[in-house]
């Protein structure tokens, strides 16, 4: 069993130091009786230092993580895609502007939606984002994830 | 915002034909809500993206493509059929003429057979270069694919569109051996020897007999195709990937010049690449790196890229397949060739293709010439920052140092007027190369998108004044593409007017298409 605690606070730690300034962290403790939901996938970046730290801590909350080896293309293909025909699936992560966009229209073709999608201010180009299969409390609990860690 | 609607059109007319289009694919795969045609947005429009799609449709059997032709036909709507719709930096999925219905194949994804001993696939459209590899390696069949760099796109689409691969067999249209083509009546017909009921051999003799009608249906709205076949490449005992990179921007001339008798003598047998060292350094780097200030990357902030890089002004990309002494012999001529050029630097690397488990290439560039897909060439998006596009411009050239080098300084030239870096290379087929040029740009910020979309407009007029004109074309600028086409006061244009009304008097398929308009629409080109 996931501890939410602890996971919020791992991925707020990691995540204040790339996203956008005006945008405020909150930490778990904060986020009271959030119904937040994990996430059951990370999605990371191994060329990129923040990327990887973000799924270090996020997969020690026993969340799975997958690098993307510079190609989303075939890490949907060969190891997403499969994953998420068996359950349903929320997916997060820290990776480059262009391979959030280019999952947006995988997961659109596979009738999945991008709920939410945070660019980083430091150089590098990097966005935190997730997707959910679809409006229901799965996906609901997605936004709620990335929207409590972020207040404007 | 008000519902868009075909042309001539009422809302209840409308909701009519979607219900009788629903009797035919089942409701789920009639596309009406707004957020679902987001899938039929351009995303990399210069300018903003203008809804144009008045629903989807996603048959799932040439059956069902049928039975909407005849309503389309009988409705007077027009239908914009897509395969994949991945055709993006050329529009996407949206259609030409605000008001079409799109007519989505995706659902069509049936690899019907592979023949591992004649080397060839017959495929529906809505088989993507990804699918068709992960096929063939589930049959372990040693054939290879040549996928676009984009490997999410369809092969039926691609091929269509007379896109081109890096290995072999890159060049798509000529790899084509069959089609089945739905007109615009409803009428299903067979190319080639596929207009034999019996005849075995429709995927292995492209012209058939008399007249041939294959290279009509591609960049064309005369048919919507529903099956295609194309030739594989039986897996190479070995094969060596080659890198030279060149020192001077001058360099490409002689570049050109001498990998042209290399690949007409076949020395060379795929579709080499000389890449810009932009395009090369925005695959491992991004621009705020080299260059924070406004405008296209001046000069010495280019020199200082290449440098610290340790990359080339221009780095030839070539491959070379077989077996293993014929791939040796054919590299020592090849390098003995480019050596001749100053500072020529190359490096290769050699694989064998029965090696268990296989040990295969992992840069971008590298796996299109060995026939794996991928989406890394979309890094590129991140060049400039923000939400990175790119609107391309593709003339072809002739396969000479002079004409690359002058199209190169043209397309430069401009392009750093509208603040534009040369993103660009060229694609080297037998006596033409393709020259690509990417205007990137971030799709926030309006002005920098419609100067992307401004610079095109100019690039294709400059280009047509010197004899010039692209391959393929945005959506946007297919009217002005065509027009380049103008020998004999568009005689051209007029034959494919007159083929247009012949077979789809309605004007039914893809409207504005390359440029060809039914003769209800013609007055109203853009
Ligand atoms: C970064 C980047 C790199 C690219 N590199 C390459 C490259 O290396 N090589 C290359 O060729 N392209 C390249 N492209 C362009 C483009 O992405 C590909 O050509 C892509 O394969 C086209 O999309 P698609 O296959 O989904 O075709 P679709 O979008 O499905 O179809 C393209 C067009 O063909 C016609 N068409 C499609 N299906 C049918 C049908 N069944 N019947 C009749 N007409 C039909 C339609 O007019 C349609 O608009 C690149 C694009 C980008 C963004």
């Amino acid at each position: 069993m996931i501890d939410r605690r602890q996971f919020f606070n791992a991925v707020a730690v990691i995540l204040a130091g790339v996203l956008v300034p005006g945008k405020r962290l909150m930490r778990y403790d904060a986020i009271g009786n959030g119904a937040t939901t994990p996430p059951t996938m990370v999605v990371y970046d191994e060329r990129i230092p923040a990327s990887c730290a973000f799924a270090r801590s996020v997969s020690r909350a026993g969340i799975r993580a997958i690098e993307s080896r510079g190609d989303v293309g075939e890490l949907w293909h060969n190891a997403m895609r499969p994953a998420l025909q068996r359950v349903p699936h929320r997916l997060i992560g820290l990776t480059l502007a262009s391979d959030i966009f280019l999952l947006k229209l995988l997961a659109a073709d596979a009738g999945m939606k991008v709920w939410h999608e945070v660019p980083s201010a430091s150089s590098g180009n990097l966005v935190f984002w997730g997707i959910a299969d679809k409006v229901d409390e799965a996906g609901e609990s997605l936004a709620a994830l990335c929207s409590d860690l972020l207040v404007a | 915002m008000s519902r868009i609607l075909p042309p001539g059109f009422s809302e209840r007319e409308f909701e009519a034909a979607l219900q009788r289009f629903s009797a035919v694919i089942g409701k789920p795969h009639v596309i009406t809500t707004a957020a679902d045609l987001e899938s039929y947005l351009d995303p990399f429009a210069p300018g903003n993206a203008a809804a144009y799609a008045a629903a989807a449709v996603r048959p799932a059997s040439t059956e069902q493509v049928q039975a909407i032709v005849r309503i389309a036909q009988e409705l007077r709507i027009p239908l914009w059929t897509v395969s994949t719709g991945k055709n993006l930096a050329y529009g996407g999925a949206a259609p030409r003429l605000k008001g079409c219905v799109v007519l989505d194949l995706k659902r069509m994804n049936h690899v019907i057979e592979v023949n591992e001993e004649l080397g060839y696939a017959l495929v529906e459209p809505g088989v993507s270069y990804f699918d068709l590899y992960a096929y063939i390696r589930q049959q372990g069949y040693k054939l290879w694919i040549d996928p676009p760099a984009p490997g999410w796109g369809s092969v039926v689409g691609n091929t269509l569109e007379r896109g081109f691969g890096y290995t072999p067999y890159g060049d798509h249209s000529a790899m084509q051996c069959g089609m089945e083509v739905v007109l615009a009546n409803g009428e299903l017909v067979r190319t080639g020897m596929g207009a034999m009921a019996g005849s075995s051999m429709w995927q292995l003799y492209k012209p058939g007999y008399g007249a041939s009608y294959d290279g009509m249906f591609m960049q064309s709205n005369f048919g919507i195709v529903t099956k295609l076949g194309i030739w594989l490449m039986p897996q190479p005992e070995s094969f060596l990937l080659c890198h030279a990179r060149f020192r001077q921007e001058a360099d490409l001339e002689m570049i050109v010049d001498t990998l042209r008798p290399l690949r007409l003598d076949g020395t060379i047998q795929n579709n080499a690449v000389i890449e810009g060292a932009v395009r090369w350094a925005a695959g491992i780097s991004n621009r705020e790196r080299w260059y924070e200030g406004d405008g296209a990357m001046p000069q010495v902030a280019i020199e200082r890229m290449i440098r610290q890089l340790d990359i080339g002004w221009w780095t030839l990309r070539f491959a070379l397949y077989g077996r293993k002494e014929v791939v040796d012999l054919n590299y020592r001529i090849a390098r003995k060739a480019l050596e001749k050029i100053p500072g020529a630097d190359i490096s290769v690397k050699r694989y064998a293709s029965d090696t268990v488990p296989a040990v295969e290439p992992s840069a971008a560039g590298d796996k299109g010439q060995a026939g794996i897909p991928g989406l890394a060439v979309f890094q590129m998006l991140n060049w400039r920052g923000g939400n990175g596009a790119h609107i391309d411009f593709s003339p072809v050239c002739p396969a000479t140092g002079r004409d690359a080098m002058k199209q190169y300084r043209m397309v430069k030239t401009r392009a750093g007027e509208y603040g534009f870096d040369y993103y660009g290379g060229f694609t080297a087929g037998l006596r033409h190369l393709y020259h690509i040029f990417a205007a990137i740009f971030d799709r926030g910020d309006v002005h920098q998108a419609e100067q992307a979309g401004e610079l095109l407009r100019v690039l294709v007029e400059d280009a047509g004044k010197q004899g010039y004109a692209e391959y393929r074309s945005h959506l946007e600028y297919m009217d002005l593409v065509a027009a380049q086409y103008d020998f004999n006061d568009h005689a051209l244009m007029r034959l494919s007017e007159r083929i247009k009304d012949a077979l789809d008097p309605a004007g039914i398929l893809s409207p504005g298409k390359q440029g060809v308009w039914p003769a209800s629409l013609r007055g109203k080109k853009t």
